[in-house]
C-alpha cells in the first residue's frame, strides 16, 4: 500500500489568489504529491505526498523557488547536561532529523540552541521530549539574569567540588611525588602507601566528586555515542579498579612491600578535568561580556514629563510620545527626537566614534548614549526591542550563536573522535599487552587510559564557538555589528568593494561650497539673495544654500512672489524687481548673459558640483555651487582598503563628470557612474563574473537588492538612521573606517580560530601517540587535557582587547 | 552546598581516615620509617639504571 502523509505550511509573500493557485500548481507537479491545496485568507498550504518519494524540503525548496517564503518559527533554548562538543553534535542532529525543523544550531559555548521550525508540524514540547530522551535538557530561555545567577550557582558547586577533591587527591598525589628516586627523601607518612588508605581517599573522588562523568557516560552509551564523560570515566575507572584489584592481591601475598598502585592517577584527573571545566566555564562567561556590557549601558529609569509635571520613571513604563529631559551626564533613556535643547552626545558605545556628536532640536539622540554637556527634552520615538541598542543586542546574540562554515567541520571531527579514541586506546592495550610487554597487565593498562584521557575533544568542540562570541561582541563595540559567524568568516575574503556615492562616500546632504560673485556685487550679498530667495523652497540645494547662509551669520531679507520652475530654478521678487537662480537655461530665457562666468561654471561641474546662476535686474549677479562633500575619512579609509590589498569601486547615479571628481578626491580605482538604483544589482553581478568576491558598501535604503547581491552586503549610518536589516553587516560608526576594520576584524577572527584549532589537535592529535608509546603519566595526560580547553578559552578572550590599525 | 561546605567535608574527611588507620592499625598515622629510602625509590633506581 501507497504510504500517505499530510502536512501543513505556512506561506509568506502572497498578494491575491493567483499566487496561491500559482504554488498550488507548482507543489502538484512535484514528483510523489497526491494533492496540494493553498488557502490565500490563512496564507497556509496542506499536502498529501508519500513521503517515500519526496519530503518537506522539497515542498520549501519549491515555495521559495516560485518567488514566496516559508514561514518559520525561530526559537532559542537552554541546554544542559551538554559536556563536550560530542553532545552538541548530536543534539543538534537530533533535532535536525525531526519533521518539522528546518535547522537547529547548537551552541555549545553558550549552551543554547536555536531551532527554526514549523510549528504546524512540530511543537517544542516535541523537541524538550526529543532531547530529553538523549540524556539532556531543553528549557525555554529564562531571563539573562536568571541564567547568569544558574550558572554562578553552578560555578559555585563545582568550585566546592573541586576543594574537595584536591584535599583528598593531594595525600595521593603526595605518595605519588615521593616515588621518585630524586624525591624519595621528601617526607611521607607510611599509612599513605597503605592500599586501603588510598582507596578510602580516592573513592569519594570517584564516585561523589567523578559522579557527573558516570552520568554523562551513561547517558551517552544508552544512545549508542560516546563523549568526553565516556572517556574520562573509562580511563578513571580502569585505573581505581585495577588498583584494587592489585590491592587485594597485595593483602593476599601477606601484605608485604608496596604495590603499584593507581589511584592518585585516577583522582589526579578527575581533579584536573574539574579544575579545566571550572575555568573554562569562567572564561566563557567572559566572552559573552560583549551582550552584557551592551545591556549595562541602557540607562533604568527616565524622567519624563506627564501632565506638566516631571516624574522619574522605570524605562519600561516610558511610552512613545513621552516628552523626556536629559540632564548634562545622564543617559538618554531611549530613542527619540531632539525637541529642545543643544548639547553634545557621546554616542560611542552605540557607534564606536569616540569625539562627541553636536546635537540640536531636531536632531535624533539614540537611547544609552551619554548627553555631556545641554539639557535636553527629547520625544521618545522607539522603545522597548525596537530601539538601537536592542536592534544591536539582537544582532549580537544571533551572531553569537550562529556557526562558521569552520565549525561545521570541527564538529564532524569532534563526533567521531570519542570512538576513534576509544578504538586506539583497545588497540595500545592489545600492543603493549601482546607484543611490548607480553603479559604484563600493568605496562599495558597504564598507556591505554593515559590515551583515552589526553584525547577528550573538549577543546576542538571550544575552539569556534569562543573565537566567535569574542570576536562578533569585540566589533560590536567596535561599532561593525555581524548578523553571522559565516559573514565574520568570510569578509576576510573580499577582494572588492563596492561603495555606492551618496551618504557612504559622501555626507549625503548637499553644502554650500562656493560663491562667486560678478561686478559690483559682493560676495555676501550674493549669498544674502540667493539664500533669501532660497529660503522658501524645500529642495535640498535651497536648503544647502539657506544653512551656508546662517553658518557664515548672514542676516536674511524678505522676498515675496516665490515661484518655483521645475528643472530651471527658481524666481523670487527682491525688493520689488525679479531675481532668478538656476541654470543656464533660465538665464537664457530671461535674457541675462551668462558668457562672463561660462569658464568658471564649467570648471565647477568638473569638480562634481552643481553650480546656479544668479540674475537680477536683468544682469549676472554671481554664481553659487554647491556639492555633496565628501566625508572627512573617506579618503583615508580608501587608502586603508588599498593597504588591505582591495580594489575599490565607486558605483553612482552621477554623471561621469561628476563622478570622476569625487574618485579622484577620494582616490578609488574604479568608477562606475550613470547607474538607476534599479541597476546596482547587476553592476555589481558584473564585477562577480570577473570572478571576484564583491561586498557593496551602501546606506541599506535605496541600495538593498545590491546589497543582497554581493558575497557581503554592509549596511553604512550612524545610530538610528542605519537599515540593520537590510546587510549582512552593519557599520554603525557612519565612516568608511568601519569597512576597512570589519575586515582586519573577520580576518583577525579567523586567525584566532586556526590558532585554537591548532592548539585543540595540537593536544588531542599529537599527544595521543605520546601516549601510546607510554612516554606519558596518566595525570600529565589529564593536566593536558584540562589545560588544552582553558588554553584555547583563553586565547579567545584575547579577541576582547584587540586594537585595529584605524587611524 | 556551598564552598565552605565542601571544604569542611574534605578535611574531617581526610582527618577521619588517618584516625581510622590509627585506631585500626595501632600505628601512629604521621610515622614514616623510610624516610631515606624505600622500595619504590630502589625500584626507580634500578629502571634507571637498566635504561642506562
Amino acid at each position: 500500500m501507497e504510504a500517505k502523509k499530510e502536512v501543513t505550511l505556512p506561506i509568506e509573500g502572497m498578494t491575491c489568489a493567483a499566487c496561491a493557485n500559482r504554488i498550488e500548481k507548482g507543489l502538484k507537479r512535484v514528483e510523489g504529491v497526491n494533492d496540494a491545496h493553498v488557502n490565500f485568507a490563512i496564507e497556509k498550504s496542506t499536502i498529501h505526498y508519500n513521503p517515500e518519494q519526496t519530503s518537506v524540503g522539497e515542498f520549501e525548496k519549491k515555495i521559495e523557488q516560485l518567488g514566496y517564503h516559508v514561514k518559520h518559527e525561530k526559537q532559542t533554548f537552554d541546554v544542559e547536561g551538554m559536556t563536550c562538543a560530542a553532545c552538541a553534535n548530536r543534539i543538534e542532529k537530533r533535532l535536525n532529523k525531526m519533521d518539522g525543523v528546518k535547522e537547529a544550531n547548537v551552541n555549545f559555548a553558550m549552551e543554547n540552541v536555536t531551532v527554526e521550525y514549523n510549528d504546524e508540524q512540530v511543537s517544542t514540547q516535541d523537541m524538550m521530549e526529543i532531547v530529553e530522551k538523549l540524556g539532556y535538557a531543553l528549557k525555554p530561555q529564562i531571563s539573562k539574569e536568571e541564567t547568569s545567577s544558574r550558572k554562578e550557582e553552578e560555578i559555585r558547586n563545582q568550585t566546592g567540588k573541586f576543594i574537595f577533591s584536591a584535599i583528598l587527591t593531594f595525600p595521593l598525589l603526595w605518595t605519588m611525588v615521593t616515588h621518585f628516586s630524586f624525591t624519595s627523601f621528601i617526607y611521607s607518612p607510611d599509612m599513605l602507601m597503605n592500599p586501603w588508605v588510598q582507596l578510602a581517599l580516592a573513592t569519594p573522588v570517584q564516585f561523589i566528586v567523578g559522579k557527573q562523568f558516570y552520568v554523562g557516560a551513561y547517558k551517552a552509551l544508552r544512545n549508542k555515542s560516546a563523549n568526553m564523560d565516556v572517556l574520562v570515566a573509562l580511563g578513571t575507572s580502569v585505573a581505581y579498579l585495577y588498583s584494587i584489584f592489585l590491592g587485594i592481591e597485595w593483602q593476599i601475598n601477606g601484605a608485604v612491600g608496596m604495590p603499584d598502585l593507581y589511584f592518585e592517577a585516577a583522582s589526579v584527573i578527575i581533579t584536573l578535568v574539574i579544575l579545566g571545566k571550572l575555568f573554562e566555564v569562567r572564561a566563557k562567561g567572559r566572552t559573552g561580556q560583549a551582550i552584557k556590557k551592551l545591556l549595562d549601558m541602557q540607562a533604568k529609569t527616565a524622567r519624563v514629563i506627564r501632565n506638566g509635571e516631571e516624574l522619574e520613571i522605570a524605562i519600561e513604563e516610558v511610552a512613545v510620545g513621552d516628552h523626556i529631559i536629559v540632564r548634562p551626564g545622564e543617559k538618554i533613556p531611549v530613542d527619540g527626537d531632539i525637541v529642545k535643547g543643544k548639547s553634545a552626545v557621546d554616542e560611542s558605545m552605540i557607534t564606536g566614534e569616540s569625539i562627541p556628536v553636536d546635537k540640536n532640536v531636531g536632531d535624533k539622540a539614540i537611547g544609552s548614549t551619554i548627553n555631556k554637556n545641554g539639557m535636553l527634552t527629547i520625544e521618545a520615538t522607539k522603545i522597548g526591542k525596537d530601539t538601537a541598542l536592542a536592534q544591536i543586542v539582537k544582532v549580537v546574540e544571533e551572531a553569537q550563536g550562529s556557526k562558521a562554515d569552520i565549525q561545521r567541520v570541527a564538529d564532524r571531527v569532534s563526533g567521531i573522535f570519542v570512538p576513534v579514541v576509544v578504538g586506539i586506546a583497545i588497540v595500545t592495550f592489545l600492543i603493549w599487552y601482546f607484543f611490548a610487554a607480553p603479559g604484563d597487565l600493568r605496562a599495558a593498562l597504564v598507556p591505554a587510559i593515559t590515551v583515552l584521557v589526553i584525547a577528550c575533544p573538549c577543546a576542538l568542540g571550544l575552539a569556534t564557538p569562543t573565537s566567535v562570541m569574542a570576536g562578533s561582541g569585540r566589533a560590536a563595540e567596535l561599532g561593525v555589528l555581524f548578523k553571522g559567524g559565516e559573514y565574520l568568516e568570510n569578509t576576510r575574503l573580499i577582494e572588492t568593494i563596492v561603495l555606492d556615492k551618496t551618504g557612504t562616500v559622501t555626507k549625503g546632504e548637499p553644502a554650500l561650497t562656493d560663491v562667486v560673485p560678478q561686478g559690483d556685487v559682493t560676495k555676501e550679498n550674493l549669498l544674502r539673495m540667493a539664500a533669501s530667495a532660497e529660503k522658501h523652497s524645500e529642495h535640498p540645494l535651497a536648503e544647502a544654500i539657506v544653512k551656508g547662509a546662517g553658518e557664515q551669520n548672514i542676516s536674511l531679507a524678505e522676498t515675496t512672489d516665490f515661484e518655483s520652475i521645475p528643472g530651471a530654478g527658481i524666481q523670487v521678487t527682491w525688493e520689488k524687481k525679479p531675481l532668478y537662480i538656476g541654470t543656464r537655461k533660465l538665464m537664457k530665457q530671461q535674457n541675462i548673459d551668462t558668457s562672463k562666468m561660462e569658464e568658471q561654471m564649467t570648471e565647477l561641474e568638473a569638480d562634481g558640483k552643481t553650480a546656479m546662476l544668479v540674475g537680477y535686474e536683468g544682469v549676472l549677479a554671481g554664481m553659487i555651487a554647491v556639492a555633496d562633500t565628501v566625508k572627512e575619512t573617506s579618503k583615508e579609509a580608501i587608502q586603508r582598503l588599498h593597504e588591505q590589498g582591495l580594489e575599490v569601486i565607486l558605483l553612482t547615479g552621477d554623471n561621469e563628470r561628476t563622478a570622476q571628481a569625487i574618485a579622484k578626491e577620494v582616490g578609488v580605482d574604479r568608477v562606475i557612474a550613470e547607474v538607476l538604483p534599479e541597476q546596482k544589482a547587476d553592476q555589481i553581478k558584473r564585477v562577480q563574473e570577473e570572478g571576484k568576491k564583491v561586498a557593496m558598501v551602501g546606506d541599506g535604503v535605496n541600495d538593498a537588492p545590491a546589497l543582497a547581491v554581493a558575497d557581503i552586503g554592509m549596511a553604512i549610518g550612524t545610530g538610528t538612521d542605519v537599515a540593520i536589516e537590510a546587510a549582512d553587516i552593519t557599520l554603525m560608526r557612519g565612516d568608511l573606517h568601519s569597512v576597512a576594520d570589519s575586515i582586519e576584524l573577520s580576518a583577525k577572527t579567523m586567525r584566532n580560530i586556526k590558532q585554537n584549532l591548532f592548539f585543540a589537535f595540537v593536544y588531542n592529535s599529537a599527544s595521543i601517540p605520546v601516549a601510546a608509546i607510554g612516554l606519558l603519566a596518566p595525570w600529565v595526560a589529564g593536566a593536558a587535557m584540562a589545560f588544552s580547553s582553558v588554553s584555547v578559552v583563553l586565547n579567545a578572550l584575547r579577541l576582547q582587547r584587540l586594537k585595529l590599525k584605524r587611524g | 552546598m556551598s564552598i565552605k561546605k565542601w571544604v569542611s567535608l574534605g578535611i574531617i574527611y581526610v582527618c577521619i581516615v588517618f584516625m581510622a588507620y590509627g585506631v585500626i592499625t595501632g600505628n601512629n598515622p604521621f610515622e614514616s620509617n623510610e624516610m631515606e629510602s624505600h622500595d619504590h625509590a630502589e625500584v626507580q633506581i634500578l629502571e634507571v639504571n637498566e635504561m642506562l
